[in-house]
């Protein structure tokens, strides 16, 4: 017969054995450490200066001091000195420090949990059922790096199947984003929990991304479209018609191009500098004279810019008189302008000869007849008389300055100013 | 008073009253109660430029050729006026000056 016990090595008494109580407590003590075995911690390296009676230790390989060279031994303080046992495989031992049962398994402690594998269900702070089969009732859960990235990874069998997430508030459901039914990226919401509608996809096959806020599809953007088939506003888009922002999209009446209807800028004053573009006059009496006469307060505006260095400008601006252009011009960002030009055509080359300070006012020529001859009178001031082919007795329109008289009176020729 | 017209284009109007023998053209008064019946007087004795040819009295009644000054769309009583005799005092109502054209205003 042996003499001790197979398992745990307790010494057994020998018949007729002397010292028997020796023997005995010897299997007892081996008994007190092994027998629902708790230590004070795994691994440790250093005995503690001052042992409580009983206290267990699990050590490391290399422990130091006292317990130098009982590498993974299980060491008791019995109050003198420190007893050593050898954990065999498959031993349980709970640790204090760690707060966590393991078992002795190849050669070291290792946790109990290490082995949890091929679970039916968990539940963690609630209950896990066959549909969810890993249940986590808690305030957060943590999916951290073990060094580096992390990824969460959610696989579908097929592409018919779903790999979604689902946020849900009391458990009604209220947004799904993930591969619904496909294998696009889709993002589903629901006031209610029954009815759904897609309000964002991303194609994978197509490369587009598509915006349905509402259920229908409003805006699509692709490599080389971005469609939008809603009005756009917000500061993308000018405020009003003479909004200079370089980057804000025009919409139609900008500057007034593209208006059929009332240009949207009214102007009541015809010189102030304006972003390029087509106005109109609405100008009262009052406002005439920033204007290039009456008429042209009613009427239509081009008004054109020219950059001269930053902040000044070169305003050139076309008025119109009825059907008769007129054309301004400031070389200061509209702090003055230069008078006014018309042009001549053919409802105001012949006509009413007019002049201010020497330039021409009115039509280029004029023509007219009376009891005392004809006469042709030009915008430069040049003016012909005659009276048929007779002499000329009194001007039939008044001269200035010399005239020169030719054929015995039968035309004169002179100046009108 | 009788007054014949000579129509000519002019910039400014022709305005004209009367007190008796005398004519106020464009503010300025000119006396002909000194021309004597059957006088010719010559147009420069006025120097003004409204008085072209000679001034003369027959029977009694003055004559007066004045400039007619009308713009460039007088009507034809202005172009090819009539004589007046002038038997009242006061501001003299005379021939159009020009025919205004109306502002075409599109609203």
């Amino acid at each position: 017969m042996p003499d001790q016990s197979p398992r745990l090595q307790l010494p057994y008494i020998q018949p007729s054995q002397a010292q028997k109580h020796v023997t005995h407590n010897h299997a007892l003590e081996r008994l007190d450490v092994v027998t629902q075995l708790v230590v004070e911690a795994f691994g440790a390296v250093t005995p503690p200066p001052a042992p409580v009676m009983g206290q267990i230790f699990a050590l490391d390989a290399t422990p130091l001091g006292d317990w130098a060279g009982q590498s993974g031994l299980l060491a008791q303080w019995n109050g003198e000195n420190w007893l050593f046992i050898t954990p065999s495989e498959g031993w349980r031992a709970f640790g204090v420090s760690e707060q966590e049962l393991r078992t002795y398994q190849g050669g070291s402690w290792q946790g109990l949990l290490a082995g949890l594998d091929q679970l039916d269900q968990l539940g963690i702070g609630t209950s896990a059922d066959p549909t969810n089969r890993l249940a986590v009732a808690s305030d957060a859960t943590l999916f951290s790096h073990n060094g580096a990235g992390h990824q969460i990874k959610i696989n579908k069998d097929t592409a018919p199947d779903t790999a979604t997430v689902l946020y849900q508030s009391g458990y009604i459901g209220h947004a799904e984003m993930g591969l619904a039914g496909d294998n696009n990226w889709s993002l589903k919401v629901s006031p209610d929990g029954t009815v759904w509608h897609q309000a964002m996809v991303v194609d994978s096959t197509a490369q587009s991304i598509a915006f349905a806020p509402a259920g229908t599809e409003r805006s699509v953007m692709s490599d080389t479209d971005f469609e939008i088939n809603v009005p756009v506003s917000g500061t993308a888009v000018q405020t009003d018609a003479t909004d200079l922002n370089p980057t804000a999209l025009m919409p139609v009446g900008a500057f007034g191009l593209g208006a059929t209807d009332s240009i949207a800028t009214r102007l009541t004053n015809g010189q102030i500098p304006l972003g390029s573009g087509f106005y109109s006059g609405s100008g009262s009496s009052a406002n005439v004279a920033t204007f290039p006469n009456s008429p042209s307060r009613y009427s239509p505006i081009l008004s054109m810019n020219r950059r001269i260095t930053t902040g000044q400008y070169q305003i050139t601006r076309m008025y119109f008189s009825g059907q008769t252009p007129i054309i301004n011009i400031s070389s200061d960002t509209g702090a003055t302008w230069g008078t006014y030009n018309t042009l001549y055509g053919t409802k105001n080359l012949v006509g009413t000869v007019s002049q201010s300070g020497g330039d021409p006012s009115g039509a280029g020529i004029e023509r007219g007849a009376n009891a005392n001859g004809e006469y042709t009178r030009f915008a430069d001031g040049t003016q012909m008389a005659w009276n048929g082919n007779a002499a000329i007795t009194t001007a039939p329109a008044s001269f200035v300055g010399t005239i020169t008289k030719i054929d015995g009176d039968k035309l004169w020729i002179g100046r009108w100013f | 008073m009788y007054l014949e017209f000579s129509p000519q284009r002019r910039e400014e109007p022709l305005d004209l009253s009367r007190t008796g023998d005398v004519l106020t053209i464009n503010g300025t008064d000119f006396d002909f109660s000194d021309v004597a019946d059957d006088e010719i007087r010559p147009s420069a004795t006025y120097e003004s430029d409204w008085i072209t040819q000679d001034v003369t009295r027959i029977n009694g009644v003055l004559h007066l050729t004045l400039i007619l000054a009308h713009g460039s769309n007088a009507p034809q009583a202005t172009l090819f006026p009539e004589p007046i005799t002038l038997s009242e005092d006061g501001p003299v109502t005379l021939p159009e000056y020009d025919i205004i054209i109306e502002e075409e205003i599109l609203i």
